[in-house]
Parts: C-alpha cells; sequence; structure tokens
C-alpha cells in the first residue's frame, strides 16, 4: 500500500478489496455478535495447519486475514448449501447474532431464494413486529470476467423488488467501507453487492470507524446538462462519460443511489428538476429493473421538470455471454453514456 | 413410567388444550370466523408436547404451517394466538402472519411457516447463535413428512452435523404429504434412515405414546445440551383432520381414521397416568375443564380485540425505512 | 353515405378559415344541426354546424390549419362507413401563429393534432409547457433550438428573455399573433401596400353637434335606456350627407369604381381582443334614434362575441371615433374594398375668433377623412368635410 503524502492524514488509499475487509474488522471488533459465514471465506477448514488460518480469505481473498484474528468460531466455512447456511443466517439473526453471510455469486440466489425472500425478508413483518432480522449477504455481481452466464449477473434489482430487504451497491472504496459498516449495524436484512471488477479499485479511504448511512445517495459530480444516475461499477463509467461531454462544453450530473432500497429520490429529483434531463445507466438486465423504476420515479415526479424522454443504458435482455466480443456489447459504454446524454440535449 | 408428577399434568394440560383449541378452531373455521386458511394438529400432540416437556423458554422451536400445536406446548398464550387467527391488533403477530405465521420469539417460538422446509435452515440458525453466544439453548426442529423430501431439510441436517449444531431434527410424520403417502414420497423405508448420512443418531418412536417421544426427546435434547450435535427423531402419527380445513380426506379411509381415533394419544396418557397412580381421574377431568375455559377465554379475547386499520399494512416490514417508500 | 365537410363560405369578403376547435372527436357521433367545429375567419369565430348526422369518421384538418373556402374538413358516416385515412385526404393549408418562421410550415397530416402542436409544429417538454406557463410565454410561439428537435424549457427561457430585450425590460406577454388580431393585421397592411392612402383634416366648431345632443340625449336615454352618443350624430350625419359624395361611398373592382346604391356605416369598436367593425346598414334612411339603438346592439354583441359574419360584413363607409379615448386626431386607415373613412378626435372647448372679429369659446373637434387616391381626389374629400363641418357647426 502506497501513502499519498498530500493525502489528509485521516485517509489513505485501499482499493475496494481492501476497503471491505477494513469495515469487517472494525465491525468484528466492535460487537462480538458480528460473525462471517460462507463458501470459503477463510477456506482449507479442518486442514492440518489451518487451524487459524486461511487457505483463501473468499475465492477473491476478501475476506483474507480475518480468520487468523477472530478465529473459525467467527469465521465459518460452509458446505456448498446456500440454503442451509443463508437459512442459517436468518435464523442466527433473529435469535441474537449479526451474521455477515457471503453468497459467493448473486447469480446463487436461485438455490436458496426461499431463504432470503420468504424467510429472511418476510419474518419481521409476518411476526408483526415482534422480531428483527439483522443480516448482510455480500455478493459478487456483474461482467466483465468471462465468468459467463451463471457467475456474471447485477440482479440487485431482484432484490429491491423484495419488501423487507435493504440493497446496497457501493462504487469506491471509501462508500463501500462505510456502507458496509452500515449495513452490519442495521436492524434490517441488506444484501450488499461487490463488483468483482472493482476489487482493485483504489481510493481514499477514512481511518477508523466509518458509517455511510443507507439511503443517502451522493452527487459523484456536480453539473446542469443533465442528470445521470449510476450504480457500482457503472459510477466510473459514467464519470467518463462526463469527462468526454466536458470537453464539448457539457458538463452532466452523475448520481450514485448508493442504496437502492431505500432509494434516496430526493437526491434523484433535485438532480433532475435541475437538469431537465435524465439518464440511468445500470449494468443489470433492463426489465423491471432499477432503470426502470428510476425512470418511472422522475415520470411521476419530475414530469413537468423534464425537457426529454428518460434514456436508459443498460445491458441487453439477455444471459451474459461468454466470448470477450460479446461480454463487452452485454456491458453498457462510455459510448453509449455519451450518446443517451446528447439524445438527450 | 417414569414421569413425575409435575410432568404428567404438565404433559396432560398441554395435550388437552392442543386438542381443544384446534376443535374450536374447526368449529370457528366453519362458521366463518376466521379469514384464510387453517392446519389442525388434533391427533398428533403427543409429538409437539413429548418434545416440548424437554424444553424451557430460552430453547428455540421452528415450526410448521400446521403450528398451533407446537405454539401451545412451547407455551405461547392461546389468547394471542386466537386473535391472530381472527386477525386482530392483539395477535401474536398483531393480525400480519395469521395461522401460518403464528409466532411468539419471546418464548422461543420462531413462527409456523407456510414453506415446506422452510424452518430446517433457521432452526440451525438459532442453534449456531447458541452456539456462538454460549447460552446452552438447544433448538427444535419440527417439520413434516413432505418436508424431509426438501433439499432444505437435507442441507440443514449436514450442516448442523458439520457443525455439531445443539438442535434436535423432529419429523412429524403423520404418513401424507397433503394428500400423497409418505409410502409414495420417501425413497427410504424411514425418515429416521437418513440420520446415518449426516452421522448422527436417528430413531423412529410412536408419536401416539407421549412418554415414548418425551423419552427419546430427553436424550436428543440432552446430547445437544452437552455440546455432542444433533440428533433426528422421527415419529409416527396420525392428523385427524384434513390436510387443511375443507379437505374432504378421500385419499384415507374410515377404517383407517376410526382405529387412530381409537388409540387416541391423550385417552391413552389419561389411562395410563391414572391406572399408574401418577395422575388422579380428577386431575384428568380439572384439566380437560381448564383447557375449556382456557379456550373460551382466548376466543373471548381473539373477538374483543379490535381489527386493525387498513394502513396498518404499511408498518413492520423494517425497523428502520422512509414511510413513503413502504406506501408507494 | 359519407358526407364531406368543407370550409364554409361565411361572408362575401371570406377566403380562408382557420379551424380553431373541432367540439366533437373523431369516431364520436354527430347530429345534423349540431356545433361541429369552431372556425374563425379574418373577421369573426364562428360555431359550424353539422351538415349531417352519423359518426365523425375522420378528422382532415388539424385545429390550426388555414385553409380556403370549400377545403375539406372532415368526412361523417354511417359507423360501418370505411374512411380514407387523412393522409389520403388532407387539405393543402397552412399552419398559422408562427410570425417568427421564416416561411410558414406547411400543416402535415402526419402531425399529432394537439394544441401544442399547432403552432410551430414541434413537439414541447414538460418542462418547457412548466417554464412558459410560469413566465406567461405562449409555448407554441417559442421555437425548438434546431429544426426538429423538441422544444424545451431552455428554449422558452431563451425566447422569453429575447422577448424582454426587444421591450427594453417591460413585463413580458406574448399575445398570440392569432384571429383578429392577425386578420386586422393582414387586413390593414393590405389596405396600405394596395391604396394609396391621403389624409384631409380640419378642425372644426361642433356646436350644432352638442347642442343637438344636448337636446336628445336626456329624453332618449329615459326612453330607452340607451346613451346617445356623439357617434350616433356623426353616423347620422355622415350616412345623410354621402349619397352627394358618391365617390367616397363606392369600391374599386377589376369592373371599375362601382358607386354604391347603399350606405352603410361600420362603426369601429374597440375590444380587448383588437379592433372590430359592426355595420349599420342603409344608415341614411335611418333616425338618429334608430342608429344609437343598432349601434349599441351592435356594440354590446362585439362585447360577448356574438356578431354574425353579416354584422361585420358589408360596410361601405366607416367611423372610427378616439375622441372617447382623448386622441385630438389621428389618420385612420381604410377599411378595404371601402375607399373612405372618417377619423373623429375629441371635443375641446377653444377660443374662436367670430367672423365679427370677437373671440369666443366654441366646442370644436378635428376630423380627419383618408381617401384612397386612385379612386377619389383631394378636393372632393375636403368638399365632404366641409358639407359635414357645416352640419356639425
Amino acid at each position: 500500500m502506497t501513502l499519498v503524502s498530500e493525502a489528509p492524514s485521516t485517509t489513505r488509499t485501499l482499493s475496494m478489496r481492501q476497503a471491505i475487509n477494513e469495515a469487517l474488522r472494525l465491525e468484528m471488533e466492535r460487537d462480538a455478535t458480528v460473525i462471517l459465514m460462507g463458501e470459503d471465506v477463510a477456506g482449507g477448514a479442518t486442514v492440518p495447519g489451518f487451524e487459524q488460518d486461511d487457505a483463501w480469505g473468499g475465492v477473491l481473498g476478501v475476506t483474507k486475514g480475518l480468520v487468523q484474528e477472530f478465529g473459525r468460531r467467527r469465521v465459518l466455512d460452509t458446505p456448498i448449501s446456500e440454503s442451509a447456511y443463508i437459512g442459517a443466517a436468518v435464523g442466527a439473526a433473529a435469535t441474537g447474532l449479526r451474521p455477515v453471510a457471503e453468497l459467493m455469486f448473486v447469480d446463487f440466489f436461485g438455490v436458496c431464494m426461499d431463504q432470503i425472500f420468504n424467510q429472511g425478508a418476510k419474518l419481521r413483518y409476518m411476526f408483526g413486529g415482534k422480531a428483527k432480522v439483522p443480516l448482510v449477504i455480500r455478493t459478487m455481481i456483474g461482467a466483465g470476467m468471462g465468468a459467463a452466464g451463471q457467475h456474471s449477473g447485477c440482479h440487485y434489482s431482484v432484490f429491491t423488488h423484495m419488501p423487507g430487504l435493504k440493497t446496497v451497491v457501493p462504487s469506491t472504496p471509501a462508500d463501500a467501507k462505510g456502507l458496509l459498516a452500515a449495513s452490519i449495524r442495521d436492524d434490517d436484512p441488506v444484501l450488499f453487492f461487490e463488483h468483482k471488477l472493482m476489487y482493485d479499485v483504489t481510493g481514499e479511504v477514512p481511518e477508523g470507524e466509518c458509517v455511510v448511512p443507507l439511503g443517502v445517495a451522493d452527487v459523484k459530480r456536480e453539473g446542469d446538462a443533465a442528470t445521470v444516475v449510476a450504480m457500482g461499477r457503472m459510477v466510473s463509467f459514467a464519470l467518463d462519460a462526463a469527462e468526454r461531454l466536458a470537453g464539448d462544453g457539457v458538463q452532466i450530473e452523475v448520481v450514485d443511489p448508493r442504496t437502492l432500497s431505500p432509494l434516496d429520490s430526493d437526491t434523484l429529483l433535485a438532480s433532475v428538476h435541475k437538469t431537465g434531463r435524465l439518464v440511468v445507466v445500470d449494468e443489470d438486465n433492463p426489465r423491471c429493473s432499477m432503470a426502470t423504476d428510476i425512470a418511472a420515479m422522475v415520470a411521476m415526479q419530475a414530469f413537468d421538470s423534464l425537457d426529454a424522454p428518460p434514456q436508459l443504458v443498460t445491458a441487453p435482455h439477455t444471459p451474459v455471454p461468454f466470448a470477450p466480443e460479446m461480454e463487452n456489447f452485454y456491458i453498457p459504454s462510455v459510448e453509449r453514456i455519451v450518446a443517451a446524454v446528447r439524445a438527450t440535449l | 413410567m417414569e414421569l413425575t408428577r409435575d410432568t404428567a399434568l404438565w404433559i396432560y394440560d398441554r395435550m388437552t388444550m392442543i386438542r381443544v383449541f384446534e376443535e374450536r378452531v374447526a368449529k370457528l373455521f366453519a362458521e366463518g370466523r376466521i379469514p384464510g386458511f387453517v392446519h389442525l394438529y388434533a391427533g398428533e400432540e403427543a409429538v409437539a408436547v413429548g418434545v416440548c416437556a424437554n424444553l424451557t423458554d430460552d430453547d428455540y422451536i421452528t415450526s410448521t404451517h400446521r403450528g398451533h400445536g407446537h405454539c401451545i406446548a412451547k407455551g405461547v398464550d392461546p389468547g394471542p394466538m386466537m386473535a391472530e387467527l381472527f386477525g386482530r391488533v392483539d395477535g401474536s403477530c398483531k393480525g400480519k402472519g395469521g395461522s401460518m405465521h403464528i409466532a411468539d420469539v419471546s418464548k422461543g417460538m420462531l413462527g409456523a411457516n407456510g414453506i415446506v422446509g422452510g424452518g430446517p435452515p433457521l432452526a440451525c440458525g438459532a442453534a449456531l447463535a447458541s452456539q456462538t453466544l454460549g447460552t446452552n439453548a438447544v433448538t427444535v426442529c419440527f417439520f413434516g413428512d413432505g418436508a424431509a423430501e426438501q433439499g432444505t431439510t437435507h442441507e440443514a441436517m449436514n450442516i448442523a452435523g458439520v457443525w455439531k449444531l445443539p438442535v434436535v431434527f423432529v419429523a412429524e410424520n403423520n404418513g401424507f404429504a397433503e394428500s400423497t403417502p409418505v409410502g409414495y414420497h420417501c425413497a427410504a423405508s424411514t425418515i429416521a434412515d437418513r440420520a446415518s448420512s449426516y452421522a448422527i443418531p436417528g430413531v423412529t418412536v410412536d408419536g401416539y405414546d407421549v412418554v415414548a417421544v418425551y423419552e427419546a426427546a430427553a436424550e436428543a435434547v440432552a446430547r445437544a445440551r452437552r455440546g455432542d450435535g444433533p440428533s433426528l427423531i422421527e415419529a409416527k402419527t396420525w392428523r385427524y383432520f384434513g390436510h387443511f380445513e375443507g379437505d374432504q380426506v378421500t385419499y384415507r379411509t374410515a377404517e383407517q381414521s376410526a382405529a387412530y381415533r381409537e388409540h387416541d394419544p391423550l385417552t391413552y396418557f389419561a389411562t395410563q397416568a391414572v391406572e399408574r397412580g401418577v395422575l388422579g381421574r380428577d386431575d384428568i377431568d380439572a384439566a380437560d375443564r381448564r383447557a375449556v375455559s382456557t379456550v373460551d377465554a382466548a376466543v373471548a379475547f381473539g373477538e374483543a380485540s379490535p381489527h386493525p386499520r387498513p394502513e396498518d399494512a404499511l408498518t413492520d416490514v423494517y425497523v428502520s425505512y422512509p414511510r413513503e417508500e413502504v406506501r408507494s | 353515405m359519407i358526407t364531406e365537410v368543407a370550409m364554409p363560405k361565411l361572408g362575401m369578403a371570406m377566403k380562408t378559415g382557420i379551424v380553431t376547435k373541432w367540439r366533437v372527436q373523431e369516431g364520436e357521433p354527430v347530429e345534423e344541426g349540431a356545433v361541429l367545429l369552431d372556425i374563425e375567419t379574418e373577421k369573426i369565430s364562428a360555431a359550424i354546424p353539422s351538415p349531417a348526422s352519423g359518426v365523425l369518421g375522420r378528422v382532415v384538418a388539424d385545429v390550426g390549419a388555414k385553409l380556403p373556402v370549400g377545403a375539406l374538413l372532415a368526412l361523417i358516416g354511417d359507423p360501418a362507413d370505411v374512411f380514407p385515412p387523412k393522409e389520403e385526404l388532407a387539405p393543402a393549408g397552412v399552419a398559422v401563429g408562427v410570425p417568427s418562421a421564416p416561411t410558414p410550415a406547411p400543416a402535415s397530416a402526419r402531425e399529432p393534432v394537439s394544441p401544442a402542436a399547432a403552432g410551430s409544429g414541434a413537439p414541447v417538454s414538460p418542462a418547457a409547457r412548466r417554464r412558459a406557463k410560469e413566465l406567461g410565454v405562449d409555448v407554441t410561439l417559442v421555437p425548438p433550438g434546431a429544426p426538429g428537435k423538441r422544444v424545451t424549457s431552455d428554449d422558452v427561457d431563451a425566447y422569453a428573455a429575447a422577448q424582454a430585450a426587444t421591450s427594453e425590460g417591460a413585463p413580458v406577454r406574448v399575445i398570440p399573433f392569432t384571429g383578429i388580431r392577425a386578420a386586422i393585421a393582414e387586413r390593414l397592411s393590405a389596405s396600405l401596400v394596395e391604396m394609396a392612402h391621403v389624409t384631409v383634416s380640419r378642425e372644426t366648431e361642433v356646436r350644432g353637434l352638442v347642442r343637438r345632443r344636448s337636446e336628445l340625449a336626456a329624453g332618449f336615454e329615459a326612453g330607452t335606456g340607451i346613451r346617445l352618443t356623439y357617434t350616433d350624430l356623426l353616423v347620422s350625419a355622415v350616412a345623410r350627407l354621402l349619397p352627394d359624395h358618391p365617390l367616397l361611398n363606392a369600391t374599386l373592382t377589376e369592373q371599375g369604381i362601382e358607386l354604391l346604391s347603399t350606405v352603410n356605416i361600420g362603426i369601429a369598436v374597440a375590444l380587448d381582443e383588437g379592433l372590430i367593425v359592426p355595420v349599420i346598414r342603409d344608415a341614411g334612411t335611418k333616425s338618429i334614434g334608430e342608429i344609437a339603438r343598432e349601434r349599441a346592439e351592435l356594440a354590446a354583441r362585439a362585447q360577448a362575441g356574438t356578431l354574425g359574419i353579416d354584422d361585420v360584413e358589408g360596410g361601405t363607409f366607416t367611423v372610427t371615433n378616439l375622441g372617447s379615448f382623448g386622441a385630438d386626431s389621428f389618420t385612420p386607415i381604410i377599411n378595404p374594398p371601402q375607399c373612405a373613412i372618417l377619423g373623429v378626435g375629441r371635443i375641446v372647448e377653444k377660443p374662436i375668433v367670430t367672423p365679427k372679429g370677437r373671440v369666443r369659446t366654441r366646442p370644436t373637434m378635428w376630423l380627419s377623412l383618408t381617401f384612397d387616391h386612385r379612386v377619389v381626389d383631394g378636393a372632393p374629400a375636403a368638399r365632404f368635410l366641409a358639407a359635414l363641418s357645416e352640419r356639425l357647426a
């Protein structure tokens, strides 16, 4: 890790992976009821020599080093039984723990959806508010790694649809750290979506405990020509598009909702009231998605501020393809964002 | 019989309360006074009561869609239960759950469950919490013979075996998954046989004999409390009513049902207890009267409780959330 | 059977009409005689009755289309009838109301029939509509930033700023340049272009006029409740004089100068929407009371917007009185196809040197007669003024 001398002493440059790891470590130090569980979150369980060490520390190393500090009672490798351990995380959350379960790839929700959707999400409501489920499910999203149809989706729209769940999609290391801390401390079940291509993205991250509250969007760049709402990896794409457009004198505003449920519609609407134009950039599939949800919300609540129909830049309505040419085609591009902005002007 | 008088009295008290409660619910449902639909536990009382006689309020249970008996056996107050069935604000779940989600976390009752096989992973979670927090509590996972064929049940028994969780899986084998007989839907000869796959003890007991259930559960609960891990108990039983109220039960014969009624678990236990001098006939009569008056009071409580306001539907989704977003 | 609805001819001079509103929507039933649509001519707005019963099978003319008399507007028939698509029937009209556009855009049959599209034809964004409302701008007048683009709130702002700049910071309000206003503009600029306007003026004593009104007014008003105005007396005087000055009661046609047998005096009436000139027919044969009554009724109907086409057609000479607005004199413009118009100023008491060399105060008034020099020369015009002055002195 390189310390940047110009940076304020309270921050330093971390990768997204390091920022998430740091948030987990700080929250586990802070609260003994926080446990990690998931496939290979440590790895090498019961293998001689790995009693207090990790073989993997997560399939992409995000939880590396935590088992050394907190032991295997709090960093639990699981069988490949998503229903059992996600359900156990729900049950444990309802009875006194704050589990952080890792669903390795979001695409695996198909094998454990009942435990998330029918149990975790609905339990508090069905019990008349007499229980709470302070659970975090971390999961990897995103195309661009050649991982094809069952390891590359985003699917956060699916979970945002479900009452009882909160959904978080960080776009920077600092946001990831602060939002994960807030998610762990939250008393409701939170789905935390980490883009697998962003683990090595670096940025300034505050030292020590920091919390970014859920339900507060962030304006990543100010402008008045058009509002570009982007989430996750698409935020950096939108910022690249902003640079290109700025070369032509077009200053767009890039708004990152950061949490999709709850959604900070006030910040989104305020921006649209200012610019009169909306482009939503979403790597998820297009139907019944965050993109359509935000566009509908703006059409209903900011109709009289719109100077152009909202534009959506999304993945196509297909699974994620394997071959790089097709996968690149699938992922929204900076060029498409620029074109969509221009179409609103 | 090794039971103390107190235990025997508690067991009969709970069994007869479940029976009276369920028969009253059947009547109220037929009269159209309960919305939705209900699955009744009558006939299976010995299973819930025999198991729960080994538990305290600190222990947990997960339940099934047929959950009223589990609730009463675990000590949930019949008044709020009945109010919940009526959909009233004083219900256990403030009218938001109904029969299939009736719950009382303060009594360790983690909810009836509308999903067959929904409970076993949750039971592992409660057991994991007890294990992690070192509370010595045990979790009992009730599930039916239908749920025995769900992947979640197998995954849960495996993970409980891996983690040596303090959980007791209790398969209530009433012979039918809805209308499909266990001989058809279960490839193994008994559900208890499955235990060997997870290297945990598995026994089959007569679910009509509350003492047999009590003794098997005592051993499994003790094992769990010791930290030796999970067990599986298969209790063979019979439901007096259909799968749900309104089920014409065309898949069972009148002779079969009559034969089970002959060996009614309440009558059997009462007779045995009186014959052996553990309880007197007057104890039995008093318990029966107490059950009726308790259920009468529960119905009165439920009917007196106010209906919820329609907009009460908007609360209790989250601990914290912008209300406007729940509304829209 | 399919009945064609054509642009009606509502008066002798009507050449074109603008569709302002369809009272019945395409596909709806309509009864013969029930109001089908509103049109606006240069002179008048009119509700047009349906010529047949049935359903309005096809609307061919969009709102805003300016079409010649006889142009196809719509088809009425049975619900079972097959109505050809609009594209095959569309009349060659022009959209109106875009004075800023370099050339009027043809009314394309493919354009959506929406009030907002009636003006520039460009779609208008929701924000632009809201902004226009806030600024009091008629959004249909706002051109888009580029051809084919949507009118945006920025375009509205730019338009409003340009308007404000031209009026040097005066409050911005854009009056739609349609209907009566546009008709006035077209007719009067045509008048100036086609005719050879000359105005002769004289200040004249009007002691007789004032005396005559004071003699008549009280009784007339008591009897009828109608105010007797100087205009009524002037109209009467002019109408009685005109037969002696036939060249001022004439019209120039391809055949030549037609001297008209009747004297129909138009009276200019100021409305909020603009000027309208109802006509008192055969004014020379009517008493002052009759004229007053008719003038009062026409003025009231003009204010109410219920003048018929016949009320404003057929004038042969016009009197316009700005005296009540405090004007002394002005040069009126002839209302074609007439060839003269009399402008009347206010009555002022002034010192006058009498023929006997004494100075007396007398009521005076400026009379300005504009005439078409192609038809009549200065001397006859001046003689008419002199004769009128005598009558008023």
